[in-house]
């Protein structure tokens, strides 16, 4: 008996009218939302058709959108299926609802019951699945399909054939003949296959049952001949009656103890989902050895297939989902060492058991190379949970404490970079706890408490650090700054007397220490504790004397105290003695003349200056800045003089417009258009001139002159200075918002 | 910079002990007469372990691998290498199913395009 493959197609049974009733009764939006509908299910956009129909309400739906809506509900539940791999219960509870739907609008409609049935079968609810497919066969009773379907619901059941509707005589019906077929293997009776004599070239599903007779009486090589014979006759199409035969073919060479051929044809059977899931119970062994086969030759994505097929054909192994996370992780490590960080991340977050601390620690080490230090430390966090643990359940366990210490360290360059101060000081705080013997670490914690202000847990830091290292002059530095901060300048004073006495040449104690001289000298002068006051800048000069604060502090007690001209004359020479050939020096000193009122020995100190100036422009415009201070009349004569010296030199035309730019922009702006006429190219003239029309509100005039700065600097390649000048482009922009808001205020 | 582990060819969990064995076992064979740029890396490598501090550095950013390694039990049934009646009726089922599959498409209904 030979049989051909029939394929069934439904044909269309209910057109919708052409010219439909709707728009007559539809009106408004409804019509609208009708038409619309129809649109999006003519374009295939079911979801969007049937969002659009449900906004009709139920007693407006016309008559001839009920078909529409049925095929809709019919449709949406076959894309549900086919969109995922294997339904889950709730996505065929979906589905079923869906046809069920679809069923109420239209129960004439033989292949929405039969639908159900099959949904209803993959729930494992065969009397449901039953009833749905004897429905479908009593619309269309010639559909061998469906009475295929509904025959094999009636084997699973055991129920006699008699009571099966419209099943006609085997020898007519290809449903009846699987029917007595299927009895006959069940019961072992080979009276049901010996008329088969053509057999192997019949029809696969007669055949496969053949075969599995032979293979349930022993005969392998004969079922092996079978499967063989059946699987030569497929077209290449069959995807999955092939696995089906790879299945049984590999099963017969096991029995044959030819595990090699066994091994090829499960291999085939286990990449077709469908098959596999029916036969996952050897097949999954299968997938997991050979997951682990392709693990050990190195073969990673090999691997991870086999572990997905096992995870799909059955989620609760956990077995392979392990592996599975085992092998994304491996995989993930290898992009991250080809610096592909993005996808390694997205790899270990998602594929991989979040319980698994290395996990963690690589996914707190990806946030770090992909610089988002917010998400790097709530991973690294849980790594410090974790060796926090260790460390308090084991004490002595050095190494665990290394890890927790770097781990700490970590954490606080992460918060600083992110300007979480409050939570970097607290980590902070935990690293001196676990390692107290540590100095560099406790020193950083105290000057940490220093750069935020918190003086008295400073105070006590840097003590702490003291007790431990009496002689540390940075300790001793630093908490004479915090006392000093306290307001206890006594105790600030003593404590770099100490450090001195450790360190005599200690730089940073003696300007500290001079500076708390001059400050409290100052003080005595507001109380006209002169002596006292010169006394203290006395002690202030031995400790500076390279510094002019000192002597001017002395020099006023001279001039206006004691009116010892002399005296103060004498002082002021101290101090020009400590760099004589400096015409800066002189120039400090008139200054203080000036002010101390007596201009005829600024002029000569004036004068000298000039003397060891002479020759030197850039000497000239230096010190006609400092005597800006007191007379700008000085200034300018120094200026005059630097130009006169280096009438070319865009520099000092430069310089000497800098020095007039706060004071008086005019006169600044005449000396960098003297710059700019000798050298056009000075970008720096036009950066100078941009901010000078900035300060005037003119910002197209200030964005002329940075775009030439630009230009300038550009084709000289400077990059660096070119990122300053836009930057400073940003600001003035800035700055010119805040006028222009200042302006409308005021308006 | 070659994973310090990797050049002592020992585990990342290994003792000091194991650390200094597996150093002196390797110079021993490459002096720095002999092979003077792979004794730097063995050097280097040890120095970076040898203390716990250093060895904490070194370990903290290096990558982690899995905790473990592959289940090779599997939590199923042991394979039946048999066929029971259900998996005969499942066959059939398959079979069925491909045999008259020809795209759910096909079980669509044709509607003519209509719209007002």
């Amino acid at each position: 008996m030979s049989r051909k493959k029939k394929k069934f197609k439904i044909k269309p049974v209910n057109k919708a009218p052409q010219s439909s009733p709707a728009a007559k009764i539809l009106q408004g939006k409804n019509l609208l939302f009708y038409q619309d509908g129809k649109k999006f299910f003519f374009q295939g956009d079911i979801k969007a058709a049937l969002r659009e129909w449900m906004k009709i309400p139920g007693q407006a739906r016309p008559n001839d959108l009920v078909p529409f809506l049925a095929e809709a509900y019919f449709r949406n539940s076959v894309s549900l299926y086919h969109d995922a791999n294997f339904p889950s219960e709730n996505i065929l509870s979906t589905i079923i609802s869906q046809l069920s739907q679809a069923v109420s609008l239209q129960p004439q409609k033989a292949i929405y019951h039969f639908h159900l049935g099959l949904s209803f079968q993959h729930l494992k609810n065969f009397k449901k699945a039953r009833a749905a497919f004897r429905k479908a066969v009593e619309l269309e009773p010639n559909n061998e399909r469906f009475l295929l379907h509904l025959v094999l619901s009636y084997i699973r059941s055991d129920l006699p054939q008699t009571e099966i509707p419209f099943l006609k005589d085997e020898k007519q019906s290809f449903a009846a003949e699987i029917f007595s077929l299927l009895i006959g293997l069940k019961k072992g009776e080979s009276s049901h296959f010996e008329k088969n004599d053509e057999i192997s070239l019949g029809n696969s599903a007669v055949n496969l049952l053949y075969g599995l007779f032979l293979f349930k009486n022993g005969d392998f090589e004969q079922a092996k001949k079978a499967f063989v014979k059946s699987l030569e006759n497929m077209s290449a199409n069959d995807s999955t009656s092939k696995a089906l035969f790879h299945y049984f073919l590999g099963l017969t060479f096991y029995k044959l103890q030819d595990l090699q051929q066994g091994n090829k044809y499960w291999k085939l059977a286990a990449k077709n989902l469908t098959v596999a899931k029916h036969f996952s119970t050897n097949l999954i062994n299968f997938c997991q050895k050979e997951g682990v086969a392709a693990f050990r030759s190195g073969d990673l994505a090999g691997a991870k297939k086999w572990f997905e097929t096992v995870s799909l054909l059955n989620p609760s192994v956990k077995a392979a989902q392990k592996n599975l996370q085992h092998v994304c992780f491996l995989q993930a490590n290898e992009l991250a060492q080809n610096d592909e960080w993005e996808e390694a991340l997205r790899i270990w977050q998602n594929a991989c058991s979040r319980d698994d601390l290395n996990v963690f620690y690589n996914i707190a080490l990806a946030y770090d190379k992909l610089e988002d230090p917010s998400r790097a430390n709530l991973h690294w966090q849980k790594i410090i949970a974790y060796y926090e643990e260790i460390c308090r359940n084991h004490p002595d366990d050095m190494l665990k404490k290394e890890y927790l210490g770097v781990a700490y360290q970590h954490l606080i360059k992460n918060y600083q970079d992110i300007d979480e101060d409050k939570r970097a000081i607290r980590t902070m705080e935990k690293l001196c706890k676990l390692k107290p013997e540590d100095t560099t670490c406790q020193f950083e914690l105290a000057e940490t408490y220093l750069d935020n202000e918190k003086w008295n847990s400073a105070h006590q830091q840097f003590l702490k650090i003291l007790s431990q290292d009496p002689k540390n002059v940075d300790a001793l530095v630093n908490l004479a700054f915090v006392q000093d901060m306290q307001y206890k300048e006594q105790q600030a004073i003593q404590t770099l007397e100490k450090a001195l006495q450790i360190d005599p040449d200690s730089v940073e104690a003696k300007h500290q220490l001079a500076a708390l001289f001059n400050e409290e000298a100052r003080e005595c002068l507001h109380s006209d504790d002169y002596r006292k006051a010169g006394e203290l800048f006395k002690k202030q000069i031995k400790l500076e004397p390279s510094d002019f604060s000192g002597y001017y502090g002395l020099g006023y007690i001279y001039s206006e105290y004691l009116d010892n001209l002399k005296m103060m004359e004498l002082i002021f020479q101290g101090y020009i003695s400590t760099n004589p050939g400096n015409a800066e020096v002189y120039i400090e000193v008139a200054d203080a003349c000036i002010q101390f009122k007596h201009p005829k020995k600024a002029a000569s100190y004036y004068q000298k200056a000039e003397k060891l100036a002479d020759g030197d422009p850039e000497i000239f415009v230096n010190i006609g800045r400092l005597a800006f201070n007191s007379s700008e009349r000085q200034a300018e004569k120094f200026f005059k003089k630097a130009i006169e010296l280096a009438p070319y030199d865009a520099d000092i035309y430069f310089q000497i417009a800098l020095s007039y730019s706060r004071r008086s922009p005019w006169k600044a702006r005449k000396y960098l258009a003297q710059c700019l006429k000798i050298n056009i190219n000075y970008y720096q003239a036009h950066v100078e001139l941009a901010h000078l029309e900035a300060m005037e509100g003119k910002q197209v005039a200030a964005r002329k002159q940075l775009l030439l700065a630009k230009q300038i600097v550009k084709s000289a390649e400077k990059e660096e200075e070119l990122a300053a000048i836009e930057n400073l482009e940003k600001v003035i922009g800035k700055q010119m918002d805040f006028l222009s808001e200042l302006q409308l205020e005021d308006e | 910079m070659a994973n310090p582990y990797e050049v002592l060819g020992i585990k990342p969990d290994a003792s000091p002990g194991e650390i200094k064995k597996a150093y002196f076992r390797l110079v021993k064979k490459n002096t720095p007469e002999k092979q003077p740029e792979k004794f730097k890396t063995i050097r280097l490598a040890y120095e970076q372990l040898k203390s716990h501090a250093g060895r904490a550095k070194t370990d903290f950013f290096v990558l982690k691998k899995p905790s473990g390694d592959l289940d090779f039990l599997p939590e199923t049934a042991e394979a039946t290498l048999d066929i029971s009646f259900e998996d005969a009726v499942a066959a059939v089922e398959i079979l069925v199913s491909d045999i008259y599959k020809t795209d759910f498409i096909g079980d669509y209904t044709e509607f003519a395009n209509d719209i007002e």
